[in-house]
């Protein structure tokens, strides 16, 4: 018995194995990627994706899809720093203490999760369809806000959790790290946590236990929001300055992380520990890449075979365990039911 | 008294299908409830859980008046259902499963693990299953899963457990494991209901039982006191089960000139956990019945004649080969057509038109020799085909599912005709629809089998079988248990069989 929970284990947390194999490999072929410089950059990759991870891996354990999140963040980034800009400057030109600026960012974050989680929850609509167009909504307004222009300038105190340092560590790479530690809780051991779970697994179990499930999904949309939207103050700090376009295209490496780190997306099933092994496997892919002398245009298509494979390994999961199982079960004859 | 459910009453449109039903359940009883299909049964069970709101009677739980049409009220007042259908959280681990949604917590306002675990190991204990609780659910047998829904009813402190079917997925091992847990909780003084069709079943664990026929009840009877004939009466000798003389006299006369002609032949078919060896064999021109209880293995081995399902050992002689059927593209192109229980998800395709349902089988008999394929030509052939088949519809272009159940099932029947099958697998075709719809689908069959095609008919309808059939095939777990000549079969014979009571 005790062999089987461990082998579930190890399958379970997969990415791990996956992840220290493939620092053991980079570190042997490209130079300087052990440098302390380079690490920082490889976290740093992962700070604005993980966040992102995090609310993404939320929408699918709880059986929902957020599509909107990369754009999420980008409006969000986009609209503090113009909110926050005085005259002269290309903002908004009220000036608004940085602070309220941010809050209201994060607000906004919420109220996009809010009106995605009523649309699919209250109008059952299918998520995957609804959060599509609110992408397409919010990429379109962010370039309405001021003619898609780059602001530029923006307030030092906004730059203060993307751009600067705390004893030498990005202020991003702590926030981020914090939030993994935090959604492990969470998720681990509150009972709110757990309901989201349950409604992914089996919405119609779960209100048979007396769980709402639309209730835990609005909640969940809300949150994904709201942490999109700190991944939008981390944007604007990371880059000093406020493109328009930011976000676009994001939501594509943050659905490899997730699915990577072991994410179902039938709902249900998923560890936030095992997406920032997803995280940190893509963050330091893109980084190794760099660092060769690769065609530029060539690390795209690279990078994508690389997590098409990252896929197929998590494809081959169950049967993996199935081998394992049976080999383990086969030499112990414990004939255990779990096997 | 447990229970007392006085005068339950349900209405569905036009349709009364639980009248005046009164049952009381004692303390450390165990009440059998049976019936045979849509006697009513699950809408009592549904009234009493609070799933269904009942339009009229009450249901008082120990002294307690619960309030109707609330699941969370009477889940509260001690009320367990342990359903047919297992719902469980997959994804999660047997603990989590067992204490959801009231998972204990610690100091902090956290999770306390290890206490889910040593609460779901005490549960786990009481209904007598070494499990690791940390394990996920999905990776237990159907057995366990059986036996972990009645812990979960237990570590809610239930006064009253409703067991609807539990051993229909049960091995006779676990049947006894589970029979002698009941007998325990009933002991212990908790309160049983236990719905079954297994006869046998029922006469070896219940102390009392409760017969519902069409919605009404045929009163409550001790068990040790009332014989098996008795029960059987009780359940069904209405009028439907008295034989009647067979519609078509025309439909015998052919039957008789093709009764050499061996469509199909199996022998010794099997599949793990489903059915084995099974041999029968279709005449050109018959119609050979199907009959079982729920999971007695007759949908598992239809699926597998139409190549849906694999077989796991025997063979099949059918077309002029000798190969048991691997694919349904294989078994349509050697003769064979099936039409599903299961109508709305297999046979038809709801957003089509008529038109394109009724040629979906015979495309390539309507394209020219370029390759095009003529719209007019399409609807010739379907018009055709509503006229036929009698389809009640606007025509070739309304969408099927605007069409009634069994118009429906009649476009499926058409569908699957079109294509010109000799072997029809039938699986309840005249399932859910009304007495005109059923005339007209059993016609349709009827003079399929006089151009020579041969059906399998998989029913649950006793009357339909009698009608229509020559021959039945019971099977009962998995085992061929008796075959019929329909001719000289009554009702009651059948049911017997049906029920694995030997005559």
């Amino acid at each position: 018995m005790k062999k089987t929970i461990w082998i579930n284990r190890l399958v379970d947390h997969l990415i791990w194995i996956v992840l220290t194999l493939t620092i053991v490999v980079v570190a042997l072929t490209i130079d300087g990627f052990f440098q302390f410089n380079n690490l920082s950059n490889v976290l740093l990759h992962g700070t604005v994706l993980g966040l992102l991870s995090i609310a993404a891996a939320m929408a699918l354990i709880g059986g929902e899809m957020d599509l909107s999140l990369g754009v999420n963040m980008g409006f969000v980034g986009y609209l503090v720093a113009w909110i926050s800009l005085g005259k002269g400057d290309v903002g908004s030109g009220w000036n608004l203490n940085p602070i309220l600026a941010g809050l209201i960012g994060v607000g906004v974050g919420v109220g996009i999760g809010w009106v995605n989680g009523s649309l699919v929850t209250r109008l059952k609509m299918n998520s995957f369809l609804v959060t599509l167009g609110t992408l397409i909504v919010l990429g379109g307004l962010t370039y309405v806000i001021n003619q898609a222009r780059t602001l530029n300038g923006i307030n030092p105190v906004l730059l203060v959790l993307g751009g600067e340092k705390t004893f030498g560590v990005p202020n991003s790479v702590i926030l981020t790290a914090f939030a993994f530690g935090i959604a492990v809780i969470i998720s681990r051991f509150t009972s709110g946590g757990r309901r989201l779970y349950a409604v992914g697994s089996n919405a119609v179990a779960a209100r048979a236990a007396g769980i709402d499930p639309g209730a835990v999904k609005r909640r969940m949309f809300m949150v994904a929001g709201g942490v999109a939207g700190v991944a939008g103050l981390l944007i604007i700090g990371e880059l000093g300055s406020a493109p328009a376009n930011v976000g676009q295209g994001v939501i594509f490496e943050v659905f490899a992380a997730t699915v990577i780190g072991g994410v179902s997306l039938t709902g249900g099933r998923g560890s936030y520990f095992d997406v920032l092994g997803g995280v940190l496997l893509l963050s330091m892919i893109a980084n190794a890449l760099n660092l060769t002398a690769i065609d530029p245009f060539w690390v795209e298509p690279i990078r994508g075979f690389i997590i098409l494979f990252a896929v197929f390994l998590d494809s081959q999961r169950e049967s993996l365990r199935m081998w394992l199982l049976k080999h383990a079960t086969s030499t112990n004859q414990s004939g255990s039911e779990a096997a | 008294m447990c229970l007392e459910a006085t005068g339950a009453t349900k209405i569905y449109g036009k349709t009364t299908v639980l009248q005046n039903v009164s049952m009381n359940v004692f303390r450390g009883e165990i009440h059998g409830l049976v019936g045979r299909n849509g006697a009513g049964k699950s809408t009592l069970v549904g009234g009493i859980t609070g799933l269904v709101t009942l339009d009229h009677g009450q249901v008082v739980l120990d002294g307690v008046k619960l309030e109707p049409g609330d699941p969370e009220f009477a889940l509260n007042a001690g009320i367990a259902l342990v359903p047919q259908q297992m719902s469980s959280f997959p994804t999660l681990s047997v603990g989590e499963n067992l204490l959801v949604g009231r998972l204990p917590m610690g100091k902090h306002g956290l999770v306390n693990w290890t206490q889910v675990w040593e609460l779901a190991e005490t549960s786990l204990k009481l209904v007598g299953l070494d499990v690791n609780p940390r394990v996920p659910m999905a990776s237990l047998g159907v057995a366990s899963r059986q036996m972990i829904a009645i812990a979960q009813a237990l570590s809610r402190s239930a006064k009253l457990i409703i067991l609807d079917e539990p051993t229909a997925a049960l091995a006779k091992p676990e049947i006894s494991r589970l029979f002698k847990l009941m007998r325990n909780l009933a002991d212990a003084g908790v309160a049983i209901i236990y719905i079954s069709h297994h006869l046998q079943e029922v006469f070896s664990i219940t102390d009392r039982v409760t017969v519902l026929r069409d919605g009404l009840s045929r009163g409550t009877f001790q068990t040790s006191e009332i014989s098996s004939d008795d029960l059987i009466r009780e359940m069904g000798a209405s009028s439907a089960l008295t034989k009647r003389a067979r519609k078509s006299q025309t439909h015998h006369s052919s039957m008789d000139f093709h009764k050499d002609n061996v469509l199909l032949e199996v022998k010794d078919l099997s599949k793990e956990n489903a059915f084995s060896k099974i041999s029968l064999t279709i005449h050109s021109g018959e119609i050979v019945g199907l009959t079982g209880l729920e999971g007695c293995g007759k949908h598992e081995l239809v699926q597998t004649l139409f190549g849906l399902q694999k077989a796991s050992g025997g063979t099949t002689n059918f077309g002029g080969s000798s190969k048991v059927v691997q694919r349904p593209r294989e078994a349509i192109s050697r003769g064979m057509g099936y039409l599903s229980q299961d109508r709305r998800g297999e046979s038809v395709f709801e957003q089509f038109n008529v038109a394109d349902n009724l040629t979906m089988t015979v495309l390539d008999r309507l394209q020219n020799k370029w390759g095009f394929q003529f719209p007019s030509k399409a609807e010739k052939v379907a018009k055709n085909a509503i006229s036929t088949y009698s389809i009640i519809c606007t025509g070739p272009e309304q969408n099927v599912g605007t069409l009634s159940g069994g118009n429906q099932q009649k476009v499926a029947l058409g569908k699957m005709l079109e294509s010109g099958p000799s072997l029809l697998l039938l699986e309840e075709p005249t399932q859910g629809v009304d007495i005109a719809a059923k005339a007209s689908i059993t016609t349709i069959v009827a003079e399929a089998c006089e151009r020579g095609a041969g059906v399998l008919l998989v029913s649950d309808e006793i009357e339909t079988l009698l009608q229509v059939t020559d021959r039945v095939i019971v099977l009962y777990k998995g085992e061929q248990i008796a075959e019929f000549d329909t001719e000289d079969l009554d009702g009651e014979t059948l049911i017997r069989a049906i029920e694995g009571i030997d005559a």
